[in-house]
């Protein structure tokens, strides 16, 4: 089922009930992790990264950026937020800013549930075993890929050239 | 620049920083390097070269795969202070960047 569809500059957002319920659920885990800021947890490791191999440039990259990168990524959760809502299924406009937000906040939501799933290698098929443990988060990893190849796709008809 | 761009990152003066009248030192410029990694999909790492930077889709989906195939590659290039800014707004949008200095 198509969840985007062009609107404007953006898109429309269609979830039903469990879809949204699904988003909602990864949005809190995701800000209990920025906010807890458990910095020895690997997924912050993934989504800040060092941007120098010297400690003393990474140090003061890291004094220089301070919480702006933890900040930007709340942000655009609770922006999510905002237009998903707590309750229901979901039909909502996304400006195309909003999308943009969108799109980086199905980004972390997906490096976090790599990390989380130690994956090493470039993903491929998107068959899950069902006997796996982790076929949750699997599932949870390649529905937010696909989400986020959708919208791509309806606010640039280019991708869908190119990619679709 | 990037509406999202935190202010003290716009900054025009390096902090802490010995200026150098080295000519070689500002012939060196500082390189943006985007690494692979196993997570992000083709399509989005080549919209984020498109927007941050304003690459044409070719450059953008050329970078991209350099990326995919080689592993890694650079996609910006400048002072230390532009280098700073483009990796901020690369990690902001889920991109693995990392600055070095140019032989």
């Amino acid at each position: 089922m198509e969840h985007f569809f062009p609107h404007g500059d953006g898109a429309v957002v269609r979830l039903d009930a469990d879809e949204a319920g699904a988003l909602r659920r990864l949005i809190a885990d995701m800000r209990s992790l920025l906010v807890n800021d458990d910095r020895s947890d690997p997924a912050l490791e993934r989504l800040y990264p060092d941007a120098y191999e010297d400690p003393d440039d990474q140090r003061s990259y890291r004094e220089l950026i301070g919480t702006e990168l933890q900040q930007e990524k709340v942000r655009a959760l609770d922006r999510m937020t905002s237009t998903i809502g707590s309750d229901g299924p979901v039909e909502a406009e996304l400006p195309l800013d909003q999308a943009h937000v969108w799109l980086r906040a199905l980004t972390d939501m997906r490096l976090t549930l790599g990390v989380r799933l130690g994956v090493t290698e470039d993903l491929g098929g998107e068959d899950v075993d069902p006997e796996d443990p982790e076929a949750v988060a699997w599932t949870l990893l390649h529905w937010l890929g696909w989400l986020q190849e959708q919208l791509l796709a309806t606010i640039d008809p280019d991708h869908r050239r190119t990619y679709g | 620049m990037d509406a999202t761009t935190p202010a003290r990152l716009q900054r025009t003066e390096t902090i802490d920083r010995p200026d150098t009248d080295d000519a070689r030192e500002v012939d060196r410029p500082w390189l943006v390097i985007v690494w692979n990694d196993p997570i992000n999909l083709m399509s989005y790492v080549t919209f984020v070269f498109q927007k941050l930077f304003g690459y044409s889709r070719e450059k953008a989906t050329r970078l991209m795969l350099q990326v995919h195939n080689e592993g890694r590659a650079v996609v910006s290039s400048g002072s230390r202070e532009k280098a700073e800014l483009d990796c901020h707004r690369l990690h902001g949008h889920g991109l693995w960047a990392t600055i070095s200095r140019s032989d």
